[in-house]
């Protein structure tokens, strides 16, 4: 036997979990070779070692333990459903974006009467500015407040210009009555025609403001969802350019 | 090593199990709980931490039963997962140093052989600095008795690197066993 195939044998034997050193083959090969004898040595100390081979024991109640952490587990996650507070806080979120876009609604109604801004205003404005200096500008104002004054009152979505409308009182929102509530709502979502287009003369002069819209939409149609659902007359549509606005009536608001 | 339950048997068992059974998930730790702290222990070379790996490797099978394929063998499928806690354990934790878990073993067993017990402690100890994937083929193989094939499957790579690896964890452990002395010289034995 060459000392090659000598251990390949004792490779072999091990992969068959065979004592090396019980083989005569090695055996015999081992008494003329130091170097195989060395090998056969080493190879059955380690076999021996490995085979007496110990560890710890667990201790007795491990299973009942492990079983027991288990049973937590599972019910920790079937617990977990009722972890659904997210709800209650979009919830929340919901509110608070609607009662945003009430604010932003008014805010936006009432700019004119609260600053004299040449070119924010309607069409009557920009004429009132064209003929007005600069210094004149509050007296166009004036002017064009007298002339929305001289309107018959109609709803907001049949005015054809940006006519300033009187936001409705919040204090029809507080009422607890859901009829008043969506009435109120109703009014609200008459106003949003016109706040869109403001929408529009504000993100021309400020371009930054660009979210503005998503927001807004996002908004409108949140407040959708709100109205009550024996609200099912359609307002007419302006026959304005298209905004870009996802606006009431587009959606069903009202 | 005791041989595994008949498929039949272990399968009855895991279904009871996903049913929600706790007696069977008890014969389940029960039945397998040596051979996970064994590997763990082996791997590990702790106490404290190759009992954490084990109670970890059971919640884990526990949890996935259902993804247990009943047309194979279960022990490999249960010792992967082992040696997968074992190898996150060892890349996580800091390893007590060697003389600390030497003094588990020897606090633990009362062996009657002094000889073959001090032998197997510097197996254990040499062993403890053979490469991680190394040592888990080596420990598969020659300590759970698993045929090269399962522990191919086990650890996810094929048949022949197995083997490489447990030839190559054999060399290196008598290689270290010979530098702390452990090994004689027997080149001028007289036989």
């Amino acid at each position: 036997m060459q000392c090659r195939e000598f251990e390949e044998r004792v490779q072999f034997l091990l992969d068959e979990r065979q004592a090396p050193h019980q083989d005569a083959l090695l055996q015999s090969h081992a008494q003329s070779c130091a170097g195989c004898r060395q090998l056969l040595f080493d190879q059955e100390t380690l076999f021996r070692g490995i085979g007496s081979f110990q560890f710890p024991s667990l201790p007795r109640n491990f299973a009942s333990r492990v079983v027991s952490a288990q049973i937590a587990d599972a019910d920790a996650t079937t617990v977990r459903p009722s972890k659904q507070r997210p709800w209650l806080l979009a919830m929340g979120v919901v509110s608070t974006a609607a009662a945003a876009l009430i604010a932003l609604s008014i805010a936006i109604n009432r700019w004119p009467d609260d600053r004299a801004a040449p070119g924010k205003v309607g069409m009557e404005n920009q004429q009132a500015k064209s003929v007005a200096s600069p210094g004149d500008s509050q007296l166009a104002n004036e002017k064009t407040r007298a002339a929305n004054r001289e309107r018959p009152e109609s709803p907001g979505l049949d005015l054809p210009d940006n006519q300033p409308q009187t936001a409705p009182s919040l204090a029809a929102a507080d009422v607890d009555s859901l009829e008043r509530y969506g009435q109120a709502l109703q009014d609200l979502a008459a106003q949003v025609p016109q706040a869109v287009d403001r929408l529009d003369e504000v993100e021309e002069a400020t371009p930054g403001l660009r979210p503005v819209r998503t927001s807004f939409t996002l908004a409108i149609g949140t407040i959708r969802r709100t109205i009550p659902p024996q609200r099912k007359q359609a307002p007419p549509r302006p026959g304005k350019r298209d905004s870009g606005l996802l606006w009431p009536g587009a959606i069903g608001i009202a | 090593m005791t041989a595994c339950p008949a498929v039949d048997e272990l399968r009855a068992v895991v279904k009871r199990c996903l049913a929600g059974d706790q007696s069977a998930m008890l014969w389940l730790v029960e039945r397998f709980q040596g051979q996970v702290f064994g590997l763990c222990y082996r791997m590990l070379g702790q106490r404290q931490d190759a009992e954490d790996a084990s109670q970890e490797t059971f919640l884990r099978v526990l949890r996935n039963l259902h993804r247990w394929d009943a047309a194979r063998d279960f022990e490999p499928w249960l010792l992967a997962i082992a040696g997968n806690r074992c190898r996150t354990a060892l890349a996580t934790r800091k390893r007590r140093p060697a003389a600390e878990a030497l003094a588990d073993q020897i606090a633990d067993g009362e062996p009657d052989h002094r000889g073959a017990r001090q032998l197997a402690e510097e197996v254990d100890l040499a062993l403890a600095d053979v490469r991680d994937d190394y040592r888990q083929a080596f420990v598969l193989f020659h300590e759970h008795e698993l045929s090269y094939g399962e522990i191919a499957e086990s650890m996810g790579v094929p048949l022949g690197t197995v083997k490489t690896w447990v030839h190559r964890a054999r060399r290196e452990l008598i290689e270290r066993l010979r530098a702390r002395g452990v090994l004689e010289d027997q080149r001028h034995a007289v036989s």
